[in-house]
């Protein structure tokens, strides 16, 4: 698709819809307080982005997704798997990282406290949940607790075909303080 | 619950209404910024960065040193570059021809190393960063090619210091060419 650069014309609505949309393009966001996201994996969009920025929790935890379906269930099962490996700021020291259906959602980012000073992040690539296949991701985020500072490289896949609307997300040890997280749509032809 | 953002699909003689234009067509999703180029500098800087936007991707086209070097970045206040050393980073990476790893790391150190290259060889950085103007410490992501250990790197970083980043700058110690690109994501 090409740019279109419009000139001294009549706006015409099939000019709009074609050019004036985004290769990502915004759908919602929430606070992380929030808890989730429902119906936000729909027929639009194949792929998604999902930002979590500044995220802030009352103890050291990781922030985990998991996906839902019929606008409002989760599942819950252990049928996550994932891996990757995180390196020290420190050291570079790499150590390797897995989840073997171990869990029941995907591990994100880390999660620690304000006083830490370490607010975690994470670029999260979701692959056609929406689906009846098997859900990917691939994510980049920051490992950051208060033992110590790491970056963090993972992707995964949930071995589930049923077609994903919604996920939810939580933390492993105390609550979620601040932040945000927000969900693009991948646009596609 | 969240109120999901439909496609606006504006129908045939609809009447221009401002108010859906600036929703779903203006402000939509991954925003571009800014870009900056040079050719003979040893540098690229952008101040670009507003409360608009928390969260931010750079794109690094074709840095190319003039003579081997480092890309290094940092991030700058409305005084200039912050240049203390509190910049922690790490990266791993597969060397093509071995497939052996490698890493790098810096620990409180004045700048964040994103690559390596060889003079005239073209490199490619994407930065995805996060905590910027929100009073916050800063970290980021990144994936880059290294042509001086000939490989891939992903790794992190991050600034151990609050403050007002209105900006960032890539530099070495060498001429170079090349192009930033700032995006913006779009938040509510």
């Amino acid at each position: 698709m090409s740019t279109k650069t419009f000139i001294q014309e009549n706006l015409k609505s099939a000019d709009l819809n074609a050019y004036t949309l985004k290769g990502d393009s915004y759908i919602a966001s929430a606070s992380v307080t929030a808890g989730q996201l429902l119906n936000c994996f729909n027929s639009t969009y194949t792929d998604y982005k999902i930002v979590v920025s500044n995220f802030v929790a009352t103890a050291d935890c990781y922030l985990w997704f998991q996906l839902g379906y019929l606008g409002g269930s989760f599942w819950s099962t252990a049928s996550y798997y994932s891996g990757g490996s995180y390196q020290a700021y420190s050291t570079g020291t790499v150590t390797t990282w897995n989840n073997n259906a171990t869990d029941p959602n995907w591990k994100i980012c880390a999660g620690t406290t304000a006083a830490t000073g370490f607010p975690n992040s994470a670029v999260v690539n979701i692959s056609r949940p929406g689906l009846s296949n098997y859900t990917c991701y691939t994510a980049q985020s920051t490992l950051h607790l208060s033992g110590g500072i790491w970056a963090w490289s993972h992707m995964g896949q949930h071995a589930v075909t049923t077609a994903m609307d919604s996920f939810k997300w939580g933390t492993t040890a105390g609550a979620v303080s601040s932040g945000n997280i927000t969900i693009y749509g991948v646009m596609q032809p | 619950m969240a109120n999901l953002m439909a496609i606006r699909t504006y129908a045939t003689s609809e009447r221009f209404i401002p108010a859906n234009f600036n929703t779903y067509s203006l402000n939509n999703g991954l925003k571009w910024i800014d870009t900056q180029r040079t050719t003979t500098a040893t540098f690229l800087r952008s101040d670009a960065f507003t409360t608009e936007f928390d969260a931010y991707r750079i794109v690094i086209d074709g840095w190319t040193p003039s003579v081997a070097d480092n890309l290094l970045m940092r991030m700058r206040t409305a005084g200039g570059a912050y240049s203390a050393a509190n910049y922690y980073w790490s990266w791993n990476g597969v060397v093509w021809a071995s497939a052996a790893a490698i890493t790098g790391n810096g620990n409180a150190v004045t700048s964040i190393q994103l690559t390596s290259g060889f003079a005239s060889r073209q490199h490619s950085v994407v930065i995805e960063l996060d905590n910027v103007r929100t009073s916050a410490k800063p970290s980021l992501q990144f994936m880059s090619i290294d042509t001086t250990n000939a490989c891939n790197r992903i790794g992190g970083g991050w600034l151990n210091n609050t403050a007002d980043y209105v900006g960032v700058e890539v530099f070495c110690n060498v001429a170079m060419s090349g192009t930033m690109s700032i995006y913006g994501y779009r938040k509510p």
